[in-house]
């Protein structure tokens, strides 16, 4: 049962789809991808914080923004 | 705090050698681990970073075939996304074999064991150490990236002594050999490296019994998995082969299938333990011929 849910996750995630800060979607397995900087293109993903324009008080929901061409990355 | 690791006491009580199969297959386990290793090295060039694999290997490492799956869930986790994809590679693993791929197919868990053949004194970490696993993986693989984000000091890749030796030792040799300006790496690098060696010659798989946060996850599901241990109290006659044999330093007859069991199934030499693929673990009956120990 519990490695049935483990498959269960998995079809879910390579089937899903996030949103981005501009708009747009992006499947997780992209953003996996992006995340571990291993794209051809050499994109990122990065974290933006949100400002609500009404109120001084930030909001900390991260979006998801596709950062072209960004430094070399080395994790450590 | 720690003790020496414990012998059968006389040769008369060493287990009939031969009398258990996967003891056999054991042997082959260091072969097996070289195996994985190719795996996870890219084989044939292949890239496929967009799926995170089920062992701890950086892919900041230039032959990374695989995502590391702690890597990736704290990076969803400054993301404030929860890593479908990684949990559902990890748990359906974990569901299957739990912590036997510790054992028999982590590349940083080889590279260990190779650590461990020097010749040095070996001391054996206390059980109680293991809860830093889950240390690590509440705070810097979940909490530390999901409150400050990937640029945190204590972000779980900036700490990690997989990512020091698989991402940034090739990552210096490259800038070295293409002659580039050397940018080398922090003193904390150096420190990381420095004290997981010290620690690997002096202790079995530091970083597995105290630190891992994927051994940790794991090795919860190893009174569930598919694959587990199991300990037969009429086939044991006493003679301490299990608990000598076993490096991580569990009393094997009581708590077979503690999570900070790697299964390397050394302890099957004697044949009272015997891995039961395929089918739930059984209770172990109540009481015990042996004397009480921490498990």
């Amino acid at each position: 049962m519990i490695a049935l849910a483990g498959l269960v996750l998995l079809l879910a995630g390579l089937s899903r789809q996030l949103p981005t800060a501009d708009g747009k979607t992006l499947r997780e397995t992209e953003l996996v991808r992006l995340v571990t900087r291993a794209g051809a293109h050499r994109a990122a993903a990065t974290t933006q914080t949100a400002t609500a324009a009404t109120t001084s008080q930030a909001t900390t929901k991260p979006k998801i923004t596709v950062v072209e061409n960004p430094p070399d990355y080395c994790p450590t | 705090m720690a003790t020496t690791i414990p012998t059968p006491s006389t040769p008369a009580q060493q287990a009939p050698r031969g009398r258990s199969r996967w003891m056999r297959i054991a042997r082959f386990r260091h072969w097996v681990q070289f195996a994985f290793a190719g795996l996870w090295l890219g084989p044939m060039g292949l890239r496929l970073h967009w799926l995170p694999g089920c062992v701890f290997h950086c892919y900041g490492c230039p032959l990374a075939t695989l995502a590391c799956p702690v890597g990736v869930v704290a990076q969803f986790s400054a993301l404030h996304v929860f890593p479908l994809l990684a949990a559902g590679v990890v748990v359906a693993a974990a569901a299957l074999v739990g912590s036997l791929i510790c054992g028999w197919a982590c590349p940083f868990g080889l590279l260990q064991d190779l650590l461990g053949k020097v010749p040095t004194p070996r001391w054996r970490i206390p059980s109680w150490m293991s809860h830093g696993r889950y240390v690590v993986l509440a705070g810097l693989v979940v909490a530390v990236p999901y409150v400050y984000g990937e640029a945190h000091r204590l972000f779980i890749c900036r700490v990690c002594p997989a990512g020091v030796m698989e991402a940034g030792l090739p990552s210096l040799a490259s800038t070295a050999l293409s002659g580039q300006p050397y940018l080398g790496m922090s003193w904390v690098k150096w420190a990381l490296l420095g004290g997981f060696a010290a620690a690997a010659l002096v202790a079995y798989r530091p970083w597995c019994a105290v630190l891992c946060p994927l051994g940790g996850f794991l090795g919860l599901f190893n009174r569930l998995s598919v694959f587990h241990l199991r300990f037969d109290r009429q086939a044991c006659t006493e003679c301490n082969l299990c608990r000598s044999r076993c490096r991580v330093g569990v009393t094997v007859e009581r708590r077979v299938n503690t999570t900070r069991c790697i299964r390397c199934l050394e302890c099957t030499a004697c044949g009272a333990l015997t891995p039961a693929p395929g089918s739930r673990n059984k209770p172990t009956p109540t009481g015990s011929a042996w004397p009480s120990g921490g498990g």
